[in-house]
């Protein structure tokens, strides 16, 4: 018989029973005489439903490692710390991402349970990614999420935009998912098992069969290439801009957060413990990927007039910064070493976060004519009128920028510093200077918020409490992060001890 | 060796046929070569002996989802030569020679492997009874996960097509 | 020794901004300024006890261990780095503390006044309050981490304030060309930043001064590397060649922004940083020579430009770059208790011109040309008389402060061990034009007749109390401040450069300031130069603009380029925007954005020359090109990325 422990996979469970209810909430809605909106509802279940799911992980938090079980069925669902931080991110990222969505869901009527449904969905995906070890649980993982992401993108289906970025994502998606499965196989085909930890051991053992080294290359490439697209690393980039601009501006948002982050933490997770063994290879890789990321997701935000699309290719940035962690881990064994780069992975993720949702948020919130407003033309004046939005977007530039005291610069500082210690000064300087050259477009989204050509008033916002709830909780956090990092850098500290910790053990 | 020329039989029709499904102009004979694709895609699953994938490949994707396909095409009576025009012919050319690139470059790297030296494999491989025991003990995790990407499958399909109420 | 109280020196101006802008629109205007004024007030009271405890203390211990420090919280620790939100007060910060509490204070009440019918009024005085605290955080921090935030948030304020005025483009204009050349020194500063933490294993002060002699070479290439980096900050910051550019242009903001920031407190942080690094400084000595001959350059540069200047806050921020530019020439030959004795009272003379020049600008209902003025003199008495103490105290006559912190800087660039005759005598030409092209302003504001239109000129009137006393107490610390640097060789005690003695070169005493070795003969003709050279700028402009107005068209007319060159401030502007902007602009456009973004995907599309006439939504999308694109893209990396691995 199975053992299982089932407060293991309590967390999981709940999320995918939440949206079983919103889906049938969504029905109820639907059914002759009791046609109504039931949008705010579903936002409520779906709300409730991830803050009981954190709730438990953070349960789990404090109960590991005796609490529960960490290894169950049969060793595929793996819930360390490092698993449960990227829960609790990706729970608090998806609610931030539903209250940006109350005025969308206004709109979508008919599909705005099934939309909170495919929220919920695609955390319930992320989870299963970032709370295992084995890749092809890794893979269905990321499927479920994806598919559930390439609906919403195009869920405003009257929309062309929006439909044809949907079209565009799916495509180019698949034909990713292509390459990692075809990684996957022949990862297995050296290694005889698709554990992360067993690949290392035979990657490790180099008596294996002859010439399988280059077989072992080639899968981690593939797997490598499945993986960069979903972070939107540059040259897997050219999606981007059109999904981000396609999507209505919750989906964009939840696709830089959430998806990035789960992404991020796989790729995390795939380099540090499976694919160690080959760091002399990959790690060239991700230096090369870092500056050209970095590099050109900065140039080309510079040109952009929408802020949709600068915030898009603001994330491709992000995305290279965040690289410049990975490729500050050590090609030596242990997990001391890797330690200081994963915290300061794990960090950055959650600035990055904060400062996006909030970013964001500012641009739902002044929705004018029904619209969010996108172009630099449209926020011409609004921070005058405006003054607390105003406020706040100054300060998720800043962050963004990485200007101190905000969490953003805090995040760079500890990447940054990370590749020093590592050695890789060049990096960082690269780094260091594409921050400067960010500074230019972010600021200027500043500019002309406090740009007033005329007279002419501005309508007043309806307020929203939960768009302010959301906007708040960035901005605050935001400060405190930058402010006081020690609390979270003690929480990445202790999730990353975990994250290959069972596999020294083994 | 007839097991060796039977895999290459299969795995060159399966090859020509995935290459005409996509440069047919007509969709209804995209489709039916789409059925001989995976027709012998299912026959490289019985060499390997898994009999079971082989037979679900068999009646799932040959059977249902083409027939699927095949109803589709003809109720909404798509006619020939909507699909696919070749447009951009340097666009293609790139796209064929970046592609070789890569193909090449994996050949090189399978150079000197010999992949015919895996692990024996136990008696009832490839049976249903084994898979099913497996899948519903060791592997019941991804099963169920599975089950989760099905729903969004059928919540996806009806968010992008279903009837809007007013 | 750890002393609680140190935090509130900075705390202090956080909580009145915090104020200010939560209760800001609801509080009187009254309210508002007093609650600004207070906060600063307390800042100063706290920075006063500091000062006496470290006096108190200076006298029980040794020197260098007349240190007060304050741990607040530990702010990042990671690995070997470990830096805490500390604050320390040394003799060094202490004064500059002193410094910049007390002038903030007197331009806080002065901007209660001047600012008065502004409809922002509270954000103004948040804005104002929290620069104090940026910059006081700047001047506590007692590691290079907590003094860049500093450093950055008083370049956020100052931006913020630049543009204070946000309806008018060229002002924000201003404030974001301000900030963008900061970045450029910034992105020195920060990586100065990194390379020393690379090298030593350390950020804060107490830890580079004692480790850095041991860990690096004298005159090595990362010594070297590093405090150029951090130098390359200072320019921007502290406005020297060759991003000096943003300082003429944030004079758009209000005046007494101009004053505090731009004059007195902010730009000066590039000296402040260097003399609290100088142990670094002085082991690297070819990054000392080109301090040293950066700030001579600029001092004789803007000094230059500042002579042909119409409008009385360009000349003023003209004069600004050449005095930063003395107080580098000062610690580049190693003179720091000169460059911070000159720092000091060029904050309280250069304050007291911006706000005299304020309250001009404000009779003047707004007219900062000079032409348009002149004959205030009657009109606006008490704004020229302190008008006046600065022009002397700048120009560098005696007994005024200015004399003797000039002239300690003249004659340590001559006769220091760092010191170059070249490099005096342009410093030394530098202070003859100084005093030109101060009394040129001051006789064509104050004497002569009045040139503005008659509707100005009937409107013209003094100042309120609340500005011109803020005014007095300024021409009184202008005056009597040279009193902290008598030179020894007049009879005075040094007092600043005693009191700064523990803070400046490190504990066994290699690397120390050395002083000139000269008779006092020497010394005394110097001054006599000095003193000389002054009069006779003061003279010529006498002659220039009051004896016979009309030589200074007809020398102009006759010296036309040089004139020319001198009002296009050598058209510097031009030549960055020809040689830097537009390239980058022109550059990223084309080849970056071209190549990456639009001609890749655009030309796909358009060498094709059809319309699409797509059948069915999606095939239609999918059919225009870009996702082919996309895929080919993809597969490139994909080539890449396994070439790069297999190979």
């Amino acid at each position: 018989m199975l053992q299982t422990d089932w407060n293991t996979v309590f967390p999981l469970l709940t999320v995918a029973t939440t949206a079983g209810f919103v889906l049938l909430l969504a029905m109820v809605g639907r059914v002759g005489t009791l046609r109504r909106d039931i949008g705010p509802a579903a936002a409520v279940l779906s709300v409730l439903g991830l803050a009981v799911s954190a709730g438990m992980t953070l349960w789990q938090w404090f109960s590991f490692p005796r609490g529960f079980d960490p290894d169950t069925f049969s060793g595929l669902l793996r819930v360390d710390r490092f698993a449960i931080f990227f829960n609790l991110l990706l729970c608090a990222g998806a609610v931030l991402c539903i209250l940006l969505s109350s005025r969308l869901t206004g709109k979508l009527k008919t599909f705005a349970g099934e939309y909170y449904a495919l929220i919920v969905l695609a955390v319930f995906g992320m989870m299963v990614m970032v709370n295992t070890t084995d890749l092809v649980v890794l893979l269905v993982g990321l499927e479920t999420m994806s598919l559930a992401v390439y609906v919403l993108v195009g869920i405003r289906r009257h929309d062309q935009r929006g439909s044809e970025a949907a079209a565009k994502y799916f495509l180019i998606g698949a034909f990713a998912s292509g390459f990692l499965v075809y990684g996957i196989a022949l990862t297995y085909g050296i290694a005889g098992s698709t554990r992360m930890e067993q690949i290392a051991v035979a990657l490790a053992d180099s008596g294996g069969m002859p010439g399988a080294g280059k077989v072992a290359l080639a899968g981690l490439g593939l797997v490598l290439v499945g993986l960069f697209f979903k972070v939107s690393a540059v040259p897997f980039h050219m999606w981007v801009p059109d999904a981000y601009e396609g999507a209505p501006l919750p989906v964009t948002t939840f696709m830089a957060v959430a998806v990035k982050a789960a992404a991020f933490a796989v790729l995390a997770r795939l380099l540090v413990i499976g694919f160690h063994p080959l760091a002399h290879h990959w790690l060239p890789v991700l230096w090369a990927l870092a500056v050209a990321t970095m590099t050109l997701g900065n140039l080309a935000a510079i040109f952009q007039g929408s802020i949709k699309r600068m915030l898009a290719y603001s994330s491709i940035a992000h995305a290279g910064y965040l690289l410049v962690a990975l490729a500050s881990l050590s090609p030596e064994p242990g997990l001391a070493v890797q330690q200081r780069v994963l915290l300061s992975l794990l960090y950055y993720l959650v600035v990055y976060t904060l400062m996006n949702v909030g970013a964001f948020g500012v641009l739902i919130y002044l929705e004018r004519g029904g619209r969010p407003m996108e172009t630099l033309e449209q926020v011409r004046g609004t921070g005058y009128g405006y003054p607390v939005l105003g406020a706040a977007m100054a300060v998720f530039m800043f962050s963004l920028a990485g200007i101190p005291p905000t969490g953003g610069f805090m995040g760079k500082f500890y990447v940054f510093t990370a590749a020093i210690d590592r050695g890789l000064v060049w990096l960082a300087v690269i780094g260091v200077l594409n921050s400067a050259v960010s500074a230019y477009y972010y600021l200027r989204v500043t500019v002309q918020m406090y740009m007033r050509e005329s007279e002419k008033s501005l309508p007043r916002i309806p307020f929203s409490i939960p768009l302010a709830l959301a906007l708040t909780v960035c901005f605050l956090g935001i400060f405190y992060l930058g402010v006081s990092p020690a609390g979270l850098l003690e929480a990445a500290g202790r999730a990353v001890e975990q994250a290959t910790g069972m596999v020294i053990l083994k | 060796m007839p097991v060796q020329v039977l895999f290459y039989l299969f795995a060159c029709v399966s090859v020509i046929a995935a290459f005409l499904t996509i440069t047919r102009k007509n969709p209804v004979i995209s489709a039916v070569w789409l059925v001989v694709c995976l027709f012998c895609v299912a026959g490289i699953y019985l060499l390997l002996g898994a009999y079971f994938v082989a037979a679900v490949q068999v009646i799932v994707y040959a059977g249902a989802v083409l027939m699927l396909f095949l109803f589709v095409i003809m109720m909404l009576n798509l006619r020939t030569g909507i699909v696919g025009q070749m447009r951009n012919l340097g666009i293609k050319l790139l796209g064929v020679l970046i592609a070789l690139l890569v193909f090449v470059q994996l050949r090189l790297a399978f150079k000197g492997v010999s992949l015919l030296t895996g692990p024996e494999l136990s008696a009832d491989f490839g049976q249903a009874a084994s898979l099913g025991k497996l899948l519903f003990s060791e592997y019941v995790y991804p099963l169920e996960v599975i089950a989760v990407l099905l729903l969004v499958a059928v919540v996806g399909a009806l968010v992008l097509t279903g009837k809007e109420s007013a | 020794m750890q002393e609680a109280f140190i935090r509130w020196i900075v705390l202090f101006p956080l909580l009145g901004a915090g104020l200010i802008a939560a209760l800001g629109r609801r509080l009187p205007r009254a309210a508002v300024g007093i609650l600004a004024c207070s906060t600063v007030g307390a800042s100063f009271a706290a920075g006063l006890a500091g000062y006496f405890r470290l006096a108190d203390l200076a006298g029980q211990v040794h020197p260098a261990a007349a240190v007060l420090t304050d741990h607040f919280y530990t702010w990042m620790a990671l690995g070997r780095l470990n830096v805490g939100v500390s604050f320390i007060l040394d003799p060094l910060s202490s004064a500059m503390v002193l410094m910049v509490a007390g002038v903030s204070f007197l331009i806080h009440v002065y901007s209660m006044g001047y600012m008065a019918h502004d409809k922002s009024y509270w954000r103004y005085f948040s804005y104002l309050n929290l620069f104090v605290f940026f910059m006081l955080l700047l001047i506590t921090a007692d590691s290079l981490p907590l003094m860049f935030i500093g450093w950055e948030g008083v370049g956020l304020c100052s931006y913020l304030l630049i543009g204070f005025w946000f309806e008018d483009p060229e002002k924000a204009y201003a404030g974001k060309k301000a900030f963008i050349v900061n970045r450029v020194g910034d992105f020195g500063f920060l990586l100065g930043i990194i390379l020393l933490f690379w090298s030593l294993g350390t950020v804060d002060f107490a830890g580079i001064t004692s480790l850095a002699p041991d860990k690096l070479a004298v005159g090595g290439t990362w010594v070297t590397l590093i405090t150029l980096l951090l130098f390359l900050g200072a320019t921007g910051k502290s406005a020297q060649i060759p991003l000096y550019v943003w300082l003429p242009d944030a004079m758009a903001g209000p005046t007494p922004v101009s004053a505090l920031i731009h004059a007195a407190t902010m730009v000066t942080a590039g000296v402040y940083m260097i003399v609290r690094l100088n142990v670094l400084y002085l082991m690297a000595p070819v990054s000392m020579a080109v301090v040293a001959a950066v700030g001579v350059l600029t001092a004789i540069y803007a000094a230059s430009i500042g002579l042909v200047q119409n409008d009385i806050k360009k000349v003023l921020a003209y004069s600004t770059i050449s005095q930063l530019g003395y107080m580098f020439l000062a610690v580049g030959v190693g003179a720091f208790s000169a460059g911070i004795f000159h720092l000091v009272t060029h904050a309280f003379f250069k304050a007291l011109l911006f706000l005299c020049a304020g309250s001009v600008i404000h009779a003047m209902g707004g007219r900062q040309d000079i032409r348009e003025m002149g004959g205030l003199r009657t009109k606006l008495p008490a704004t020229y008389w302190t008008f006046l103490i600065a022009t002397v105290t700048i120009a560098g006559l005696p007994p005024f402060s200015g004399f003797f912190s000039k002239d300690e800087i003249l004659w340590q660039a001559f006769g220091g061990a760092k010191g170059h005759w070249l490099l005096w005598l342009t410093g030394f030409l530098a202070a003859g034009m100084t005093a030109f092209y101060m009394f040129r302003l001051l006789f064509l504001t104050f004497f002569g007749r009045c040139r503005a239109d008659h509707e100005t000129s009937a409107r013209i009137h003094e100042s309120p109390k609340v500005m011109t006393v803020p005014l007095v107490i300024l021409a009184v610390l202008s005056a009597l401040g040279g009193y902290w640097g008598v030179p020894e060789v007049l009879g005075g005690a040094a007092r600043l450069h005693h009191w700064l003695a523990p803070v400046l070169g490190n504990e066994n005493g290699t690397f120390r300031f050395e002083a000139p070795h000269y008779s006092h003969a020497v010394e005394y003709l110097f001054m006599a130069l000095s003193v000389a050279v002054a009069a006779g700028g003061i003279y010529a402009a006498w002659v220039f603009y009051l004896r016979r107005p009309e030589t200074a068209g007809s020398l102009a007319g006759r010296l036309r380029i040089c004139y020319q060159v001198l009002l296009n401030k050598y058209y510097v502007d031009e030549i960055y925007n020809i040689f830097i902007v537009q390239p980058v602009k022109l550059g990223s456009t084309y080849l970056l954005w071209k190549l990456f973004d639009v001609s890749l995907v655009d030309g796909a599309v358009n060498l094709t020359g059809r319309t699409v006439r797509g059948l069915g939504r999606l095939a239609a999308r999918l059919q225009n090109g870009y996702a082919q694109v996309y895929a080919i893209s993809f597969l490139l990396g994909v080539a890449l990325v396994l070439g790069s691995l297999l190979w």
